[in-house]
């Protein structure tokens, strides 16, 4: 039965789709022409029109973009995408953190950039034009492909749109879409996960989607060196570009671990997850791109690895994105997106840009059409059996001969590119800067090969069936490799700069060296001190840290004589080094204070076991550390709920506020937490539970039982001792307007430490009947009735009580003291700063060999 | 010898060893069985919920205890105490992954981190309606 719908609005889907067409058709042909002018130089024509239809591509996906958004703040809950991600209530910059909670939003908000990014490309690449942005709409092509939503037969279908109705989403036979007016039914959507309600959740994402996109510029000015035999020329132009890569993922990445330490409850800024060690390795082998970059442009050598690094990098922005969307990381992280069904075409991605770049080296038609023909015909293979068989053997064989292809590919590549560029010839003087600097890319390499491959074990495990587990504890098991690596890179850095390419005067090197060393060593002392590190190890990275630091200054200030312009790379060092001392001591003296030493839990606690986190009755004051804690009471704002924790300073005037602050749904919390910070360290809190008050509230009452009592006696209960001290003749509750006797029991409850007065409440009425008001105290458990009756010696009080587990206020908190984490955040300023530095120094340069 | 090719045969050596590392010092998914015959052994174990079993939590005896019965793979179950706070989502969680280890034969599985393995919200919202 076919139902027509009312008060859809189905325009803007419309609208919507049309955007996402022409986007990608747009892009298609924008790609063919350029491809075509790539080949055909002298042709004007196809450049124009490639352009103008690039044009109309960003155009089409600022279209979508905005399209989205207007459904979205216009609550058009009958599109999936606003009723899924957003609500009513929600500001509007928070609309913007809708997008990218879902993939669609993110994959348009990747696109979105690569639209800017070829806009600036277009004016700026000059003779480049061409092939780069051949290779840019190809991204757009594929990107745009993810939002298609194209139903293919039955089963398979290509892209995931943003605009699809709800009723289409949804099981299309429930039972709220039986009813044409079902929208009336929607009265909000599911909202935003309030962990992404923070402010750094509105431009942490665009920018390290701003990073991501413009890792494909180093590889697409690669590509188009390998493609135009122009093997060289593409260095200049892309090394500021790639400086800005460096420099936008290094703040988007950092800005996601800022995030976590404010707004996560994992303590830290850093847990080397899946989903963070993925955006970290791309970073990692940007910077070694650059420093291969400065070698090729300064002596002509390493050609090969620079081609290969920028290659590299996007290749494992590429795959990231597939860790993280195509739900491989379920059980090994925390945060990645669930498999929207589109993990298929994101293979589909990276078998194709995997074979780019041979595909662009190889020139000899005979070797060309036997790659198209093997590639191809494995390609089609991949997509024929991906959809129609299920028989595990076929998949089996396709694996082993997909894996083939890959290392064949690769060896097949790096075989031609040995071929094309003779022998490298780098000075292999120990007194060249290029060695070193050399040295460092390779362990910026290592260091970026070691997590990946940690990270990618539920990879592994799919492609050969081993069953390896991710690290228990992976701090340690990442610490392990990555600190001796960042040790040697940080000496690297100092010590680098002093040797001038190709060879130095040792005399000259040697005396910096050792001065600085000594100055480093003299500092590190200081700082050993200052920051009580008695560790050897740690020392030695503390030292690596103060040596980069010291190093870089000195050659600011004696080589580059104090031109700031000159010294982005020094400076981008010198914030490295103090990001490094940051990390070792925000990390290595990190210390938890709620800690409970003073209760015994007895045998049957663990020993060993963590005692990590503190209970806080209401009211109660505990000592953490050099603090004196309490927790006062919960507010209940929105969807949160905040609990106010008072920290005292012992023997000082230092008093603050806490308001760490949790959402309780179903009976589950998900804790924020609150930092106070100081300029030397920050005092990190958040609740890891607290009790659950409804469930309190409806726990039934125990049997009463009657006790006779006279002024002064002590009733024994359970929850406590309950001591009558006296009658109160003139009881009446001052809501109550009647004109009756009442008599008020004054009770008062000893409960360990805490004491409770209440008052059951027994009345005459008018007409001489009587009755009871009952009086509760929740925090005790107790429930009073009091009353007067005839007893066995004329009248008599009588007090009843009944009881039931006393409701207790509480949290249970953890609180951290991260001391020097500001070094850690200072250090990135100085490092970002030093990158610009770098782009305008880079990009000056470029500018004046233009000019020639 | 060159120097750049022992520069790049070191790099190579040093990628073999991470390579060999990262496998030595992982662990592995395994069962309560293979956990129990190596004890002390750290090992993930997937495993549901027992659910008709009790789990306990009590804050205010001790904040930092928290035990509850979990079936592996084999249908094998065992006690798991876990000395944080219960985790939250917890509940609602259908896959377990402990991490920890036996420490004697009679003793319970002592896990030092639980991952959750929630129904995905998309899921959720489905079965609800």
């Amino acid at each position: 039965m076919e139902v027509i719908y009312s008060g859809e609005n189905l325009i803007l889907g419309n609208v919507g789709h049309f955007f996402v067409a022409l986007a990608f058709c747009a892009a298609l042909l924008s790609a063919i022409s350029y491809f075509i002018s790539t080949n055909n130089k002298d042709d004007k024509g196809w450049k124009k029109l490639a352009r103008t239809s690039f044009w109309i591509h960003a155009l089409a996906v600022t279209g979508i973009f905005t399209t989205l958004f207007i459904i979205i703040y216009g609550h058009y809950f009958e599109y999936q995408y606003a009723w899924q991600h957003s609500s009513k209530s929600l500001p509007w910059y928070y609309m913007l953190s809708c997008f990218w909670e879902g993939q669609e939003g993110s994959f348009l908000l990747w696109m979105f950039w690569n639209a800017v990014i070829g806009i600036l490309l277009i004016y700026t690449v000059k003779d480049w034009e061409s092939p780069v942005l051949a290779v840019v709409c190809l991204t757009q092509i594929v990107l745009g492909s993810m939002l298609l939503g194209l139903d293919v037969g039955e089963i398979y279908k290509i892209g995931s749109s943003p605009f699809s109705l709800l009723r289409e989403k949804m099981a299309a036979n429930a039972p709220i879409f039986r009813t044409p007016d079902y929208l009336k039914q929607i009265v909000d959507g599911k909202g935003l996960n309030p962990l992404l309600q923070n402010y750094w959740m509105v431009i942490h994402p665009p920018t390290l989607f701003f990073g991501f996109a413009t890792s494909i510029i180093p590889f697409a000015f690669a590509i188009s060196g390998l493609w135009t035999g122009q093997y060289k020329a593409w260095l200049k132009p892309a090394l500021p570009w790639t400086l800005v890569s460096v420099m936008v993922l290094g703040t988007g990445i950092i800005m996601g671990g800022f995030w976590a330490y404010e707004s996560l409850s994992f303590g830290g800024y850093w847990a080397w997850d899946p989903v963070e060690n993925a955006s970290l390795v791309p970073w990692l082998l940007l910077i070694a791109t650059v420093h291969l970059m400065l070698i090729y442009k300064s002596t002509g050598t390493s050609i090969i690895l620079t081609y290969l690094f920028s290659i590299a990098s996007f290749m494992l922005v590429l795959y990231a994105t597939f860790l993280t969307r195509s739900g491989i990381l379920g059980d090994s992280s925390v945060h990645s997106f669930t498999d929207l069904g589109l993990s298929g075409q994101l293979m589909i991605f990276m078998f194709i840009f995997y074979a780019l770049p041979l595909f662009a080296m190889v020139k000899d038609k005979r070797q060309k059409i036997y790659l198209n023909l093997i590639y191809w015909s494995l390609f089609v293979a991949n997509i024929v059996l991906g959809i129609v068989s299920k028989n595990a053997m076929y998949f089996s064989i396709l694996k082993w001969m997909d894996i083939a292809m890959f290392a064949a590919i690769s060896f097949w590549f790096v075989y031609k590119l040995y071929k094309t560029f003779p022998a490298s010839k780098m000075e292999e003087d120990f007194k060249s800067r290029e060695l070193w600097m050399f040295i460092g890319s390779l362990f910026l390499l290592l260091s970026a090969f070691q997590i990946i491959l940690a990270t990618s074990f539920p990879v592994i495990n799919k492609l050969f069936g081993s069953s390896i587990a991710p690290p228990a504890d992976a701090i340690e098991y990442y610490n392990f490799w990555q600190m001796p690596i960042a040790i040697v890179i940080a000496f690297l850095t100092g010590i680098g700069q002093y040797f001038k390419y190709k060879t130095s005067s040792f005399k000259v090197v040697g005396f910096q060296l050792i001065k600085t060393f000594a100055i480093a060593v003299v500092l590190s002392v200081a700082c050993m001190f200052l920051f009580q590190i008695w560790t050897a190890y740690y020392l030695v990275l503390l030292l690596a840290g103060v040596y980069a630091i010291v190093g870089n200054i000195n050659f600011m200030l004696t080589t580059l004589k104090g031109k700031l312009w000159l010294a982005g790379g020094s400076i981008a060092h010198i914030g490295f080094g103090l990001m490094l001392i940051g990390i070792l001591v925000s990390s290595a003296k990190k210390q938890v204070i709620s800690v409970n030493e003073t209760v015994d839990y007895g045998k049957s606690m663990d020993d060993k076991a963590k005692r990590e986190n503190m209970l806080l009755l209401k009211g109660d004051t505990v000592r953490m550390a050099d603090y004196l804690v309490s927790y006062g009471s919960d507010t209940v704002i929105g969807p949160n709920t905040f609990y106010k924790v008072y920290y005292k300073g012992i023997g000082n005037s230092d008093e603050f506020f806490l308001w760490p602050n949790a959402q309780i749904n179903n009976n589950q919390l998900n804790a924020n937490p609150d930092t106070r910070h100081y300029l030397t360290h920050d005092v990190y809190t958040f609740v890891s539970n607290v009790p659950d008050k409804a469930k309190q509230n409806s726990e039934p009452w125990g049997e009463p039982k009657v006790h006779q009592v006279i002024i002064g006696d002590t009733i024994k209960t359970e929850n406590g001792m309950v001591i009558f001290e006296s009658i109160d003749k003139n009881a009446k509750p001052q809501q109550l307007r009647l004109n009756h006797q009442m008599l008020g029991a004054n009770l008062k409850i000893v409960d360990g430490k805490h004491v409770y007065r209440t008052k059951p409440i027994f009345g005459i009425a008018n007409d001489k009947s009587l009755y009871t008001i009952e009086s509760v105290v929740d925090e005790a458990g107790l429930k009073f009735q009091f009353y007067i009756k005839a007893a066995d010696a004329g009248v008599a009080a009588f007090i009843e009580t009944s009881e039931r587990p006393a409701i207790r206020d509480f949290i249970i908190m953890k609180a951290i003291v991260f001391p020097y984490i500001n070094l850690l955040w200072g250090g990135v300023i100085v490092m970002v700063i030093g990158f610009a530095l770098s782009i305008v120094k880079r990009t000056k340069e470029y500018r004046r060999s233009l000019e020639k | 010898m060159k120097t750049i090719n022992i520069i790049i045969l070191a790099v190579i050596a040093a990628a073999i060893a991470i390579f060999v590392g990262a496998y030595n010092d992982s662990s592995t998914y395994a069962d309560f069985k293979t956990a129990k015959e190596n004890l002390g052994q750290e090992y993930h174990i997937v495993g549901r919920l027992n659910k008709l079993k009790p789990m306990v939590y009590e804050p205010l005896k001790n904040a930092n205890r928290f035990e509850f019965f979990l079936i592996d793979s084999l249908g094998k179950e065992a006690k798991v105490i876990y000395s944080e706070p219960k985790p939250t989502d917890f509940d609602r969680s259908d896959k377990v992954v402990v991490i920890g280890k036996f420490e004697s034969k009679e003793g319970d599985f002592i896990a030092t981190k639980i991952l959750l393995k929630c129904p995905s919200k998309y899921e959720a919202e489905n079965t609800a309606k």
